[in-house]
């Protein structure tokens, strides 16, 4: 905020505040002249009436003095703006224009979206720019910010902003247009940010703090959001675990929101099919309240294995449409073959186990999860481990060093292993060997006990995917009716990054109540040990078990702990469900592709390349919301993956900010332009600034009115309300003609006039 | 001299002297008797009454023959004659012409006080004179009761210019040494001047038996001082100047001025002179029929 002036050379007439002084000297107004026979009694009070007269004349040269310099001031035009002294309200202009291009731009009101009012006013705009200004357009797609070359080139530009995946914040674009206009700190800096004003675009953002840090440049936002939008919104797809086994029905649960009145709508699941066309597999009538956020529940059967993608779709069409679609993608696979291994007598000992990941019913319906072998853990490296994906040790005793260097070499290569510690770990000196150590990330120290059902599982929270499962019973999983009386005491390693950059601890996953780390993760290669530190290995009627989790009454939360870490262990973990505009990363089991091609969403292929290292293919070209296809060695032999791509809601979340959040974000004293006549104004406020000369004229006045109050009350009027003077002999004349105007009328009381009278010596 | 009592006595102004003459005698027994139905006792043809001898008592004035008769002393008492004699004492110095925004001066105003008083006195047979000073006594009519006296009165007074300095002081020294009858003495003033000398001699003038009665004449503008901002005064006498901020003197004006009337009241007071003050705004015949009603009631 600076002050300046349009018309700087008037100042120059400030320099008439010496002719006041001049005048006021050489032209002192005469006081009123009268006779007055009692002047005895004001003489004793002269003096102090000389100072005050003193004063008076005084306070009228101030006054003149301040009128003559306040009218030069109002004549210079003194303007109130951020541009600084060196604006000149006609040259050219640095101008950067940043045009949030998110998907929630193309919302519909009044038959034209967001991004179509933010161009046809960014182009009023650059239409009233000085024609050899500097101009920029700044979109959040995170292209290079730079200037065009000409002002037309600009607003080609701007015709061209399309809706696309974000990849920068608002204020990150803000940030890149300040950087730009840094290197030009000679012209006038101008930017327009032109927001929808919503929540998507300013949360967690602070804008105010970039303007503050710019003071010099020109701030105006540009709020072209719409006032009372109509949308239906899918914000979001919960897929309950992307890898499935066959047989296994797909949970799929769906976030809404609604702008505007209440109103009824279909919401559909439809699969892509070989052909590459959707199938509509299920469709819900939905309620849809006003501003209220819900949920609708889709269980879909009947999946053939293999990679399956699907759309979550609303019926109809609404003012946006970028959210009325959302995509998933799961793997259907044929039951995992893993290995159980337990001590002796296995078929006691892994027998939870085995009836929680593969129960006999499941297992000769086929529809089991996985092939599950038990084996007795002393004979463990008897059988070839290459065919299995996983293995369970349940309860292992003390193993040798080279049985756990097998395992780590095993793991690394992609495999996962679960591991329920129990008492047969017995000594934890032997036990804790550096083969073990290296392969759980970590060592036991001793056992804990708890003789009263006090300690329990308590996870603190269910993020990780081992407990994802446990999202839709939350906080009504029992877990304190499954007491632990015994567990171990894990101790993970020192987490100092590996030699090849891996982790080389074990990182908790859930806890006890009494704070110890329950289950444990550690990325051994590109496979995943899951330890968890209390067996499941003793009978229910043992009385030296170490816990009722799988003996207890209903033991179903066991079943989903015993599945889905043996799930999450030997996945794979493709990125199959990833935000638009982030890379997805698949793995390869095979190690002789080389290449792979990928299927966007509008039909393109392109190839990517095989990290041969790694065994890994990363796409990054994800901007475009839908399923993408992964295809390599052709339709036999060949592998084929998938992932589907979602905006991130926020790319879609129109909800408008209240005015204090407004003003909270922008900061106090921002200028946000609604309409083109409230652009121009604020165009012409900060590159003209705010007119000063109205007030200052209103100054200007009001010391002329105290000047004449003050002149008024010293001076009488110079020749025409002379008081009559005493006549000087009898009666004059004047003293019987009818008063005239200017004559004071008549006091109260006055006696009739008396007949003219000669002059005595007439 | 015909035109200059026409001047003064102007048919409104008899007609409001005539009514005042009414008005007098509705008040009280004889309104003409009533301004001086008097304190002078002794030489006289109409008895009065006897009162008892009080040390102090002129022995002459002891009735003998009742004295014989009763072996006390009685002092025989007469009314004295209604007939007084009166004397207009007019000031007519430079500052009794002052006038801001009145239509009569101070001396106009005062002319047709006296011209008033005098036609009333006339009109109850009491001889009444003229005595017209500034700084000295400078023109005289001897009393007389004739009707006439009031056209030459006015006649005297009309041709007065003023003029000069005032010297209240000599004059009333000068009236006093003049007249040798107890008389009854209207001085017609604005009294600015210094105020000891003029009370010492308003005193001697008391001392002489007269009878007084102070006229304190003075312009509205110089009670109420109307003046608004700067103003240069002169005064018209000394021809002393003199800036000044009216409105900032005015309250300290208004009290110096009724400081100064309230002197003389008190001094009047003790003395035994009737002091009147009056300014030009006052309606002069309304002040005077105030005043003779006033006087009235104090004898």
């Amino acid at each position: 905020m600076g002050l300046s002036f349009l018309t700087p050379m008037l100042l120059a007439g400030a320099a008439l505040v010496a002719v006041p002084v001049v005048l006021h000297l050489l032209m002192k107004r005469r006081p009123v002249k009268l006779d007055f026979p009692a002047l005895r009694f004001l003489r004793h009070k002269a003096a102090a009436n000389r100072r005050q007269l003193r004063l008076s004349h005084l306070l009228l040269l101030l006054l003149r003095m301040a009128a003559l310099a306040l009218l030069a001031l109002a004549l210079a035009r003194p303007t109130l703006r951020g541009a600084g002294w060196l604006a000149d309200g006609e040259g050219p202009v640095a101008a950067v224009l940043v045009v949030d291009t998110a998907p929630r731009m193309l919302l519909v009101e009044a038959n034209e979206t967001r991004l179509e009012n933010a161009a046809a006013l960014a182009k009023m705009l650059l239409a009233k720019l000085p024609p050899t200004s500097q101009v920029a357009v700044v979109d959040t797609t995170g292209g290079i910010a730079t200037f065009s070359p000409t002002v037309a080139a600009a607003a080609t530009r701007i015709d061209r902003l399309a809706g696309a995946t974000p990849s920068l914040t608002l204020a990150a674009a803000m940030a890149a247009g300040y950087k730009l206009l840094a290197t030009v700190p000679d012209r006038h800096r101008e930017m327009y940010v032109f927001t929808d004003c919503s929540h998507g675009a300013w949360d967690g953002q602070a804008p105010q703090e970039l303007s503050a840090a710019h003071p010099d440049i020109s701030l105006v936002y540009i709020d072209v959001g719409a006032r009372n939008p109509q949308n239906f919104a899918i914000d979001s797809v919960d897929v309950t675990g992307d890898l499935l086994a066959a047989g296994t029905p797909l949970a799929l649960t769906a976030a809404t929101s609604r702008a505007g009145p209440d109103a009824n709508r279909d919401i559909a699941v439809e699969m892509l099919g070989d052909d590459g066309r959707y199938t509509r597999r299920a469709i819900k009538r939905c309620s849809w309240k006003s501003g209220a956020v819900g949920q609708v529940a889709f269980e879909i059967s009947g999946l053939e294995p293999g990679v399956r993608q699907g759309r979550v779709i609303l019926e109809g069409s609404d003012a946006l449409e970028a959210d009325n679609v959302r995509y998933f993608t799961v793997e259907v696979g044929s039951p995992a073959r893993v290995l159980v291994a337990a001590p002796a007598p296995a078929q006691a000992t892994g027998r939870c186990v085995m009836q929680a990941i593969a129960p006999a019913s499941l297992r000769k319906a086929g529809k089991a999860r996985f092939e599950a072998t038990l084996q007795d853990v002393a004979q463990l490296e008897a059988v070839p481990w290459d065919g299995y994906e996983g293995m369970v040790l349940v309860d292992p005793p003390p193993l040798p060093v080279r049985t756990w260097d097998l395992l780590w070499q095993w793991v690394a290569g992609g495999k996962g292993l679960v591991v329920w510690l129990g008492p047969q770990a017995a000594d934890a000196g032997r036990f804790n060997s550096d083969a073990a150590q290296k392969v759980l990330g970590g060592k036991i120290v001793r056992v804990w006990r708890s003789p009263d059902d006090a300690n329990f599982l308590a996870p603190a929270s269910l993020d990780h995917p081992v407990l994802a499962a446990f999202r839709r019973v939350g906080d009504a999983v029992p877990w304190q009716d499954f007491p632990v009386h015994r567990h171990w005491e894990f101790q993970p390693n020192e987490a100092a990054p590996g030699a090849a950059g891996e982790a080389v601890a074990a990182i908790p996953v859930a806890a006890y109540r009494n704070g110890l780390p329950a289950i444990l993760e550690h990325r051994v290669g590109q496979g995943t040990v899951i330890t968890i530190t209390t067996p499941v290995s003793q009978s229910a009627g043992d009385p030296a078990a170490w816990n009722t989790l799988a003996t207890g009454f209903e033991p179903w939360p066991f079943v989903m702990l015993a599945n889905e870490t043996l799930l999450h262990s030997i996945d794979t973990a493709d990125d199959r469900n990833v935000l638009a505009g982030t890379p997805a990363v698949m793995h390869l089991e095979r190690r002789d592709i080389a290449s792979a091609f990928v299927r966007t969403p509008a039909g393109d292929d392109f190839p990517v390349a095989v990290d041969q290292r790694r065994g890994t293919i990363t796409v990054t070209a994800t901007q475009m919301p839908g399923n993408y296809v992964l295809r390599s060695g052709g339709a036999v032999g060949g592998i084929t993956k998938g992932f589907s791509a979602n905006l991130v809601s926020a790319a879609t979340d129109t909800l408008r900010l209240s005015e204090p959040a407004l003003a909270a974000t922008f900061g106090e004293g921002r200028k946000l332009a609604a309409t083109e006549a409230e652009l121009v104004r604020d165009v012409k406020l900060e590159r003209v600034g705010t007119e000063l000369s109205g007030w200052i004229i209103l100054l200007a006045a009001a010391a002329m009115a105290g000047d004449w109050i003050v002149a008024n009350r010293f001076y009488a009027p110079r020749d025409d309300a002379q008081p009559p003077t005493a006549t000087t002999a009898g009666f004059s004349p004047a003293a019987v003609v009818p008063p005239s105007p200017r004559t004071p009328p008549p006091l109260p009381g006055t006696p009739p006039p008396l007949p003219t009278m000669e002059e005595v010596g007439a | 001299m015909v035109r200059a009592v026409e001047e003064y006595l102007k048919p409104e102004v008899v007609r409001q002297i005539a009514r005042l003459d009414l008005r007098a005698q509705f008040i009280v027994k004889g309104f003409l008797q009533g301004l001086h139905a008097s304190p002078y006792q002794g030489f006289s043809v109409e008895f009065s009454e006897h009162r008892r001898y009080a040390p102090g008592d002129d022995p002459k004035d002891i009735d003998w023959l009742v004295y014989a008769k009763t072996d006390k002393h009685y002092i025989k008492k007469f009314e004295a004659e209604t007939n007084i004699t009166g004397y207009l004492a007019i000031d007519t110095s430079a500052s009794m012409a002052y006038t801001y925004r009145q239509r009569l001066s101070k001396l106009d105003y005062s002319i047709s006080l006296a011209a008033a008083l005098c036609w009333l006195m006339v009109h109850q047979q009491d001889p009444c004179g003229l005595l017209v000073f500034d700084e000295k006594l400078h023109a005289s009519l001897p009393a007389r009761s004739k009707r006439s006296q009031i056209a030459q009165v006015l006649s005297v007074l009309a041709k007065v210019k003023p003029s000069g300095k005032t010297d209240i002081a000599r004059s009333l020294v000068q009236i006093a040494a003049m007249l040798r009858h107890r008389s009854l003495v209207m001085i017609f003033s604005d009294l600015l001047a210094d105020p000891d000398p003029i009370r010492d001699a308003l005193l001697r003038l008391r001392h002489r038996g007269h009878d007084v009665i102070l006229f304190h004449v003075l312009d509205e503008a110089e009670v109420k001082f109307p003046f608004q901002g700067m103003v240069e005064f002169t005064e018209p006498e000394a021809l002393d100047q003199l800036v000044v901020d009216a409105d900032a003197a005015r309250g300290e004006y208004v009290a110096s001025v009724a400081a100064f009337r309230e002197d003389y009241r008190r001094t009047c007071f003790h003395a035994g002179i009737d002091y009147v003050p009056l300014d030009t705004s006052m309606q002069f015949d309304r002040a005077l029929m105030e005043y003779l009603v006033s006087r009235r009631n104090r004898f």
